[in-house]
């Protein structure tokens, strides 16, 4: 064994992770090769020397855990302050304001009870699965739908992470509301269903993308799709930041080239109701 | 909340529960300072990167599958904090050695610590620890973290090729080397401490 493989070993050998041929060699170096073995004290008296490091006193400061919160508290706030207006004040006003909001906004939203409409209001959407959440077609615009037997909270948040803008209690109930974002650009909602992602989608803005060419996240490439063929894109990933780049050709997203930049597979596909799915499975 | 498992805290701060993110914070921020304070060797930093570090797994708590440990995963996190931090401070060590300091007294010349100080110096280093502290600042950055992983922190190579991202043969050889720097660097210094 020559002297550039023999120190390759110092660290496996005083650890006892030589297989036993290895080991028999090396300690055949050690006695035949004076260099070698003169190193490998010294590396021996290093290990014992680098075990000292767990006797180095760290004082941890008491106020550390308040640091760290207070930190966390300054960037959620700085987040929720630089939060698009547009959709989330649509949708609080939404979730606070009742029957006059829907007055003004002109019935965006019902959510019917069982007792008290017509039992055909209750009869779900063909093919529409129950206890799932779903984008609904309706007069050329789209719908946030889900219908439930049991009870169910429907929280709607800006943003996969973002702050909370609608809150819907059902109880045998069926939730069906209209998708409208006020702001110019696209929004991303995640929708959870009993605190669980039920479903992230896209919703164009006032302002249609005319870039057909970008590259970005998953959440961006759906963003940039609702924004460029001004429809909604439900978004299925697993990881919603995986890099992609894109061009969009053709007359939608399911023509357009698209490139996974991390090695992963990425696809678009038009659903029956006209909107989109972006996946990355 | 303190008798929970870290899973069941996971999942809950993927609801969006706040005290199950803070009980977290509490069950392993101290650890992490230590980490953080064996890797900057300063207190405010520690404090920045540990600080750093939590903001970022805040953020990216929704997308944390739990294929691995969440204490492998805060020291993945931790080690890139470090590593940013020196990223930044390199590129901020841009002045001049020429420049000359202004001082309210007029411009004096720049004085820059030698490196290599003279054995009467080293001599001060008395303790053992003080002395390999000294020596492990004086890796690479990674090694730094690797030697600071397995041996004061008592990972496993499992556990760092995980939190590294790396195969653990690659793992095994970087420590290697890292412990062979050591060896150099500390030999070094005890003929300084002759020679003194």
């Amino acid at each position: 064994m020559n002297e550039t493989k023999a120190r390759e070993h110092f660290s496996a050998y005083y650890l006892g992770e030589l297989d036993a041929g290895i080991r028999q060699a090396f300690e055949r170096t050690l006695e035949s090769n004076s260099q070698v073995a003169a190193e490998y004290r010294a590396f021996e008296r290093t290990m014992k020397e680098i075990a000292s490091l767990r006797d180095v006193r760290v004082d941890v400061p008491e106020d550390l855990m308040d640091r760290i919160t207070a930190r966390i508290d300054k960037q959620v706030w700085e987040q929720r302050r630089t939060e698009k207006p547009g959709l989330a004040t649509w949708w609080r006003s939404l979730a606070l304001g009742g029957v006059a909001t829907v007055a003004v906004l002109g019935a965006v939203i019902s959510v019917r009870n069982a007792g008290n409409v017509a039992s055909s209001s209750l009869i779900p959407i063909a093919g529409a699965p129950m206890e799932q959440v779903y984008l609904a077609e309706k007069d050329g615009g789209y719908a946030l739908a889900y219908q439930t037997s049991d009870h169910a909270t429907v929280v709607v948040r800006s943003g996969i992470d973002g702050p909370e803008v609608a809150r819907f209690e059902l109880n045998g109930q069926r939730l069906h509301s209209p998708l409208k974002n006020e702001s110019k650009v696209s929004a991303l909602l995640s929708i959870e269903v009993e605190s669980k992602e039920a479903l992230l989608v896209a919703v164009p803005g006032t302002d249609r993308v005319s870039e057909p060419k970008g590259e970005g996240s998953l959440v961006d490439l759906a963003k940039a799709i609702a924004g460029f063929y001004r429809k909604p894109v439900q978004l299925e990933a697993d990881n919603p930041d995986a890099r992609v780049a894109w061009e969009f050709v053709g007359a939608g997203p399911d023509e357009s080239k698209l490139t996974a930049l991390d090695g992963n597979h990425v696809s678009v596909a038009k659903l029956s109701s006209g909107a989109y799915s972006l996946q990355d499975r | 909340m303190a008798g929970l498992d870290d899973t069941v805290l996971i999942e809950r701060c993927q609801k969006g529960d706040r005290t199950a993110f803070d009980e977290l914070i509490r069950r392993h921020s101290e650890r992490a300072y230590k980490y953080a304070f064996r890797l900057t060797g300063n207190a405010e930093e520690a404090s920045d990167v540990v600080g750093d570090a939590f903001v970022r797994v805040f953020n990216a708590m929704k997308n944390f599958k739990g294929q691995s440990a969440f204490t492998t995963w805060l020291y993945r996190i931790i080690t890139n904090c470090f590593l940013d931090l020196r990223k930044k401070d390199r590129s901020k060590q841009t002045t001049s050695l020429d420049a000359m300091l202004q001082t309210p007294d007029g411009e004096m010349a720049r004085q820059i610590e030698d490196p290599n100080r003279n054995p009467y110096q080293e001599a001060e280093r008395s303790s053992r620890e003080d002395r390999v502290m000294h020596a492990v600042d004086q890796l690479a950055e990674y090694q730094k973290a690797m030697i600071m992983m397995f041996h004061v922190e008592m990972l496993s190579y499992e556990e760092i090729a995980e939190a590294l991202d790396l195969p653990i043969g690659t793992v095994k050889s970087r420590l290697n080397r890292a412990r062979l720097s050591l060896r150099e660097i500390l030999t070094r210094d005890e003929e300084l401490f002759r020679l003194g």
